[in-house]
């Protein structure tokens, strides 16, 4: 366990490493991606107080209480982007449509402490995380919430769980690329896709029989709704407490079984090809 | 037990074995005709491919053993089940007295592994920080790295090309980086599948001098796939050919000649106009240059000069074995007969 631990910072430190001297391999590219990030970020911000402001008191949520959902989902994605974006841990169906698994098998890392980390970019990909803090942070303010070190730890608790959800989603969907390696290679892209598109909508005004949907069978509403609403102290009435937790656990076991299979097809048949792209950086 | 210790210096002297390995595939039938694609959909018409059938093969500690065959013949495959990618459908497989299935982990820390159409370097990083990540992720000692980092520079020649970026390299400085990359943990046990595909001449003897050094001076096993077969024949001590997924041949490239008859090659250049030699084959001809080719179980070399003897004008005689590309193309058309 001990070890593990210590052989998963060592693996983080290389690939922080290899980001950070990407990043700054030269002028040119790094005043870009630096002045790129930041037309994004304002726009992802502006896009994000806009949508407080339209959303306000709609499903039960103030603006602000809103800011604060929206800040969340903003921490969310900026943890999945610096934590498993790179060489696309992430986006699942296409490491294994593209028969780049291979790489992996090859290295002397169980394959799970390499997804784990071969995804962090904690230079290059800071920024979603960044706004995302900034905003909560924004957000808090201006609400009465107090916030003291559990709440901080029930914080950090359901960002991990909204994460785990994510990326179980995308792992169960991108696992069919292990049968279908080319019409699969993009269903993670379109399974993460779900949860941009719809992750940041204030459900609480919709019918009982559409939060149960939305919180379990396409779980969208795991992803911000429901954990913003408990950490703000109004947990939906209608559904029980623990569901975060629980689907987390559910839909985490169904994607290492989903996924495990997938690599038990894969060792016997093998990939039918093999594409680059994507591959390193 | 003296028996039994014979029996643990035998295995320990061995670095693959593969027992009676078959690993078959599925592919889908479809006749692409609109009056099978109901059938098509409900009963769909499958087809059991054999790329290894009942393969048995012992490679022995500090051999370099080429290992080739035509398209499909199961050269990949084997490399892949060997290095713990794919498991075969029935049979045991060993590497370096482990089973690669259930110890991947371990294994590869033992071996390395290139496949010549991949590279493992990282493409926007010099070819140093390639190296620096495969000591973390490899968990390479810091004096096994510095050792083998300084093995490989020299004798790759790759001191200009590490702080290069991976992306600006040819392709046969990236094949050299590549290799360099492999070699850090200092494998037991390498398995190249197709190193020197579509490198140039300098490039590829560059290649085939490293790998001949390594196995010799390190005792560094190597198991190299390639459809060059006068690569292989530099490389190589021994050929393991496939056939549809069989072993058809495994022994040395004397032998291997044998098989097809002791051929042998007599290029004759004249002073004037050519003149016909009477035996053997005539293979190609130009107003001064012919060249036969004839089996010396046949034909005696000393038949041949004499024949040659009595020609009038020969200012010129070349004879050399037939190349082994030839003595392989003929095996694959008898083969595929």
């Amino acid at each position: 366990m001990v070890a593990n631990i210590k052989r998963i910072f060592q693996l983080w430190g290389i690939y922080a490493k290899l980001d950070l001297l990407w990043f700054l391999r030269d002028t040119k590219y790094c005043v870009a991606a630096i002045v790129s990030d930041i037309v994004t970020n304002l726009s992802a911000l502006a896009g994000v107080f806009l949508l407080a402001e339209r959303f306000g008191n709609i499903g039960g949520m103030s603006s602000d209480q809103v800011l604060f959902m929206l800040g969340y989902a903003c921490v969310v994605d900026g943890v999945i982007l610096m934590f498993f974006s790179m060489n696309n841990v992430a986006w699942i169906s296409r490491l294994i449509g593209r028969g780049q698994l291979e790489h992996r098998v090859t290295q002397p890392v169980p394959l799970w402490m390499q997804l784990l980390t071969e995804g962090f970019i904690p230079v290059s990909g800071n920024s979603m995380l960044l706004c995302g803090l900034g905003i909560t942070w924004y957000a808090l303010s201006r609400l009465a919430t107090s916030v003291g070190s559990l709440w901080v730890l029930s914080f950090l608790f359901s960002v991990g769980c909204s994460v785990a959800i994510i990326l179980s989603f995308s792992y169960i969907f991108g696992s069919i690329a292990f049968y279908a390696q080319v019409a699969g290679e993009e269903i993670s892209t379109t399974a993460i896709g779900l949860f941009g598109a719809l992750k940041t909508f204030p459900i609480g005004g919709l019918s009982l029989a559409a939060k149960t949907v939305l919180c379990t069978i396409v779980p969208v509403g795991l992803a911000a709704w429901f954990p913003a609403n408990v950490l703000l102290g109004q947990a939906p009435q209608s559904l029980p407490q623990a569901l975060l937790l629980i689907m987390t656990i559910t839909l985490a076991l169904a994607a290492a079984t989903m996924f495990r299979k997938g690599m038990k097809h894969y060792a016997t048949r093998g990939s039918i090809r093999y594409s680059a792209r994507g591959h390193r950086r | 037990m003296p028996h039994v210790a014979q029996l643990d210096t035998v295995r320990a002297d061995i670095a693959v074995s593969l027992n009676s390995v078959t690993k078959e595939y599925v592919q889908w039938q479809r006749s692409g005709k609109m009056k099978d694609v109901l059938r098509n959909l409900v009963n769909p018409e499958k087809k059991v491919v054999s790329a290894l059938n009942d393969v048995s093969l012992t490679v022995n500690k500090g051999e370099f053993v080429a290992y080739a065959g035509a398209n499909g013949a199961g050269k990949s495959t084997t490399i892949k089940i060997l290095s713990g990618i794919l498991q075969p459908t029935r049979g045991e497989v060993s590497v370096l007295g482990l089973r690669p299935e259930q110890s991947r982990v371990e294994l590869m820390k033992r071996i390395g592994v290139v496949f010549g159409q991949r590279t493992e370097l990282w493409w926007d990083q010099p070819v140093a920080v390639s190296f620096e990540w495969k000591k973390v992720v490899w968990g390479v000692p810091e004096e096994v790295y510095q050792r083998q980092l300084a093995i490989v520079t020299e004798l790759l020649d790759l001191g200009d090309l590490l702080s290069t970026f991976a992306r600006e390299l040819s392709l046969g400085q990236r094949m050299r980086a590549d290799l360099g990359l492999m070699l850090l943990h200092d494998p037991e046990l390498i398995f190249l599948d197709e190193p020197t595909l579509g490198l140039d001449v300098l490039a590829k003897r560059q290649m085939i001098e490293f790998l001949k050094r390594i196995n010799r001076e390190q005792g560094t096993t190597i198991v190299v796939t390639s459809h060059d077969m006068d690569d292989l024949e530099e490389m190589a001590q021994r050929i393991v050919l496939l056939s549809h997924g069989q072993i058809a041949f495994d022994g040395s490239f004397n032998q291997l000649r044998e098989l097809t008859g002791s051929l042998c090659r007599v290029r004759l250049t004249f002073l004037g106009d050519v003149q016909a030699l009477p035996c053997g084959n005539l293979l190609s001809v130009t107003r001064t240059t012919s060249e036969y080719e004839f089996d010396t179980a046949v034909t005696p070399v000393k038949e041949v000069l004499a024949e040659i003897a009595k020609l009038d004008g020969v200012v010129d005689i070349e004879i050399r074995k037939a190349p082994i590309e030839q003595i392989v193309a003929e095996l694959y058309t008898r083969w595929k007969r």
